[in-house]
């Protein structure tokens, strides 16, 4: 069923109708927290006030963005919130300067490898990048948000965005390349 | 969208992806429900949407015009012929040999149906368009 019908239903009163936005939406959202927040307990935490905090506020979704980015607009703030009143989260206040990696260089790491390895690797190089350059990136390209959208869930601007992407990429370049080098020390 | 940043996004794709627990769903729609009863309490408003709803109104509806009126129906499908020749070998039986029977049978269909649209609308409740 369409994300606007739902929308309209449960708006109308049917409120059960709820139950699919939150089965379509919930992984990702789950996903997103997790990211944030680095363990499990606090993420279903946020999932559970996410999905109560979209419910709250459905009648002010303007459907002018995409309600996947509204969601995560939601989530993102919510798991913000939730980690600041305990201390996890601090804010970056300047942007560390950074070198460019193309994305042709981050594949020609990968690229020789057998994508079950690609997978491991990249995984692992994943967990070790900052929630926040994590986030960004799995937004990128897990979730095939353009640009604009990241912008609107994490509330900062283009070249911020932009930046952190980069910076995000090379430091997913640096592990990659790391954390291969040392797979082969340990063969050799 | 260059073909590497295409290859990147296969890749990602394919990343185990962490999901929510099991229950999750429930667990929230509890959690609306308890914090909105009046927005949850659906099930008379379903009740009134579906057809089955109306299939039991029929159901009472014949039910209380077959007995009350089997009798002078009977006489009227005597009277006219056409009537009588479709209906009158059945509505005899039923009037003459086995009119408990006949009850219990419909009140029987009646709790079923009953039965079927109650667990239905539980369905629903948290897998809303599954109703049928």
């Amino acid at each position: 069923m369409e994300e606007t019908t739902l929308i309209t239903q449960i708006l109308k009163g049917k409120t059960s109708a709820y139950a699919m936005l939150i089965d379509k939406y919930k992984d990702r959202v789950f996903a997103l927290a997790l990211r944030l927040s680095g363990n499990r307990e606090d993420a279903e935490e946020i999932v559970q006030d996410v999905f109560l905090k979209v419910f709250e506020s459905l009648a002010m979704f303007q459907g002018t963005s995409k309600f996947s980015t509204w969601i995560y607009r939601i989530a993102y703030n919510t798991s913000v919130s939730k980690l600041r009143s305990v201390g996890k989260h601090k804010q970056e206040v300047a942007l560390e300067s950074y070198d460019v990696v193309e994305t042709k260089d981050l594949v020609g790491v990968l690229e020789p490898l057998k994508r079950e390895e690609q997978k491991y690797f990249l995984a692992k190089a994943l967990q070790q990048l900052k929630p926040e350059d994590s986030l960004i990136v799995e937004l990128f390209y897990l979730d095939e948000m353009k640009i604009d959208e990241i912008v609107a869930i994490v509330d900062e601007s283009i070249s911020n965005v932009k930046v952190k992407l980069y910076r995000a990429r090379k430091k997913l370049y640096d592990l990659l390349v790391l954390e291969l080098q040392e797979d082969v020390d340990t063969l050799y | 969208m260059n073909k590497n940043d295409i290859y990147l996004k296969g890749l990602f794709k394919e990343l185990p992806q962490e999901k929510a627990p099991d229950g999750m769903t429930q667990l929230i729609m509890g959690r609306i429900e308890e914090k909105y009863p009046e927005a949850t309490n659906t099930t008379f408003r379903y009740f009134w949407e579906t057809q089955a709803f109306y299939i039991m109104i029929a159901i009472v509806v014949a039910e209380s015009w077959l007995f009350y009126n089997i009798r002078e129906w009977l006489t009227m499908s005597n009277m006219i012929g056409v009537l009588r020749n479709v209906y009158a070998n059945i509505i005899e039986y039923i009037a003459t040999y086995n009119f408990t029977a006949v009850f219990t049978i419909i009140a029987i269909v009646g709790v079923l149906i009953y039965l079927f649209v109650r667990d239905r609308i539980e369905e629903t409740k948290c897998c809303p368009g599954k109703f049928f």
